[in-house]
């Protein structure tokens, strides 16, 4: 190992942790490597250890120290985290602000930026972690609103909550009002997100059931890998792409929802619509009511319900002849 | 040396190391290490745990073409720095009374 690849995989096993805090300490360890110098590059990578064992110590600090954040007043209050063993359940939410969820080996909660307050409550009989994010000080909001008009010259933090979860759960339940969500990559039993006015991104979640739902904000699924997998699309825009072994469902009132998945050998779709539009790899369903398709046992189901919305549900490898068609 | 170095103490030589002159951190590893036994990466999360704690602050200099993270102490980390020599003086003592039996050194 040289002294790049040690930096790049600290920087893989500092994952967990929030961007800058990540940056800050690889940064120092090339700093270290330049100060010692190349003719020590050997013995600083033996006296280092593995980036591993490196990185374990820095999170291990981040741990001691995670969880708290800056009250109005300035203090640093903590926030309570739960043992890994005890964890089963997450429910998380969020009136505003910034949730992103990790995957980690711990659970962990970091702040950044000027955080609202947040009450953590833990039911041990059945392991449910709640997190409450409570609406962020008037402050941050109007910062937050002048960063956004590019007023303020130097942009400005506002919060971010850095959840990291491990793998597993049976339930992972997060609502945010007008913040957005983004979910990197979990494996949970149960994945529900819900984001009312703000927007979501969820990548690779391998999930048995999972529900995503965007009532006036936008949401992005990727990697979806699951049984069965519902997209709720208010008056906002959803894309998704993955995999559903069993159901599909959809459901938009006056959104545009866009679903990509693999091709399957065989399925079969049920469709309402109202004066929306809809449509199953390529073939236009349009303006109708209760139809269903030739293969009523067939897996997947799409289950597609539009008002005045549209669905499009397409295949990944389309031939030219089909494409055509459409 | 089979004496384990808590955070405290470590703590305490760091900033002691940072109060002869603002340092950086490969320099600093280099003097905490000639009294007491730390790793090369040991003091990273000490650094960055003292610098939350507002005792150390960072500013960057140029040197040989690149920049270098160099740390000092804040007015917090003086005091901070103070009240561990006093803590050492009598933490010293208390031991010292025990290990030779209140024998007259």
């Amino acid at each position: 190992m040289n002294k790049n690849e040690f930096l790049q995989q600290l920087a893989e096993e500092l994952r967990a942790l929030p961007q800058d805090e990540r940056d800050a300490a690889v940064q120092y360890f090339a700093m270290y490597f330049e100060d010692a110098g190349p003719e020590r590059e050997e013995e600083v990578l033996r006296g280092l250890g593995s980036p591993a064992a490196v990185a374990a110590g820095i999170l291990a600090e981040a741990q001691a120290d995670n969880g708290s954040f800056k009250s109005t007043s300035g203090e640093n209050k903590k926030i309570f985290v739960p043992d890994k063993d005890k964890l089963r359940r997450v429910q998380i939410s969020s009136r505003d602000g910034k949730v992103y969820v990790k995957r980690a080996a711990v659970p962990s909660i970091f702040v950044e930026g000027f955080g609202a307050p947040v009450d953590s409550n833990f039911d041990e009989a059945t392991g449910t972690w709640k997190l409450d994010i409570r609406s962020t000080p008037i402050t941050e909001r109007l910062s937050s609103l002048l960063r956004h008009l590019n007023v303020m010259e130097k942009p400005e933090k506002g919060p971010v909550y850095t959840i990291c979860l491990p793998d597993g759960l049976e339930e992972l339940a997060i609502k945010a009002g007008m913040g957005s969500i983004v979910v990197e990559e979990l494996a949970a039993n149960d994945v529900n997100l819900r984001a009312e006015m703000g927007s979501l991104v969820a990548q690779k979640i391998h999930a048995k059931t999972g529900s995503f739902s965007a009532e006036m904000g936008s949401m992005k699924i990727e990697q979806f890998d699951g049984e069965t997998c519902t997209l709720t699309a208010g008056v906002g825009v959803v894309r998704f792409n993955g995999q559903v072994a069993d159901t599909l469902h959809v459901d938009c009132s006056m959104g545009r929802v866009q679903a990509n998945l693999p091709r399957p050998q065989n399925y079969n779709w049920t469709a309402q619509g109202g004066s929306g539009s809809i449509s199953v790899d390529g073939k236009w369903i349009a303006g109708v009511f209760g139809v269903q398709g030739e293969a009523p046992q067939a897996k997947p189901n799409f289950d597609l319900k539009c008002g005045m919305g549209s669905i499009a549900v397409t295949f990944d490898e389309q031939t030219q002849e089909e494409a055509t068609q459409a | 040396m089979t004496f384990t170095t808590g955070a405290a103490l470590l703590d305490a030589l760091v900033l002691s190391v940072v109060s002869n002159e603002d340092s950086y951190g490969y320099k600093i590893t280099q003097e905490v290490r000639e009294a007491v036994d730390v790793s090369e990466s040991t003091l990273y999360p000490v650094l960055r745990r003292l610098q939350k704690d507002g005792c150390l602050d960072t500013y960057d200099q140029e040197f040989a073409g690149r920049n270098r993270r160099y740390y000092r102490l804040t007015v917090q980390g003086i005091q901070k720095l103070a009240e561990s020599r006093k803590e050492w003086k009598s933490y010293r003592k208390s031991i010292e009374t025990v290990l030779y039996g209140g024998d007259k050194q």
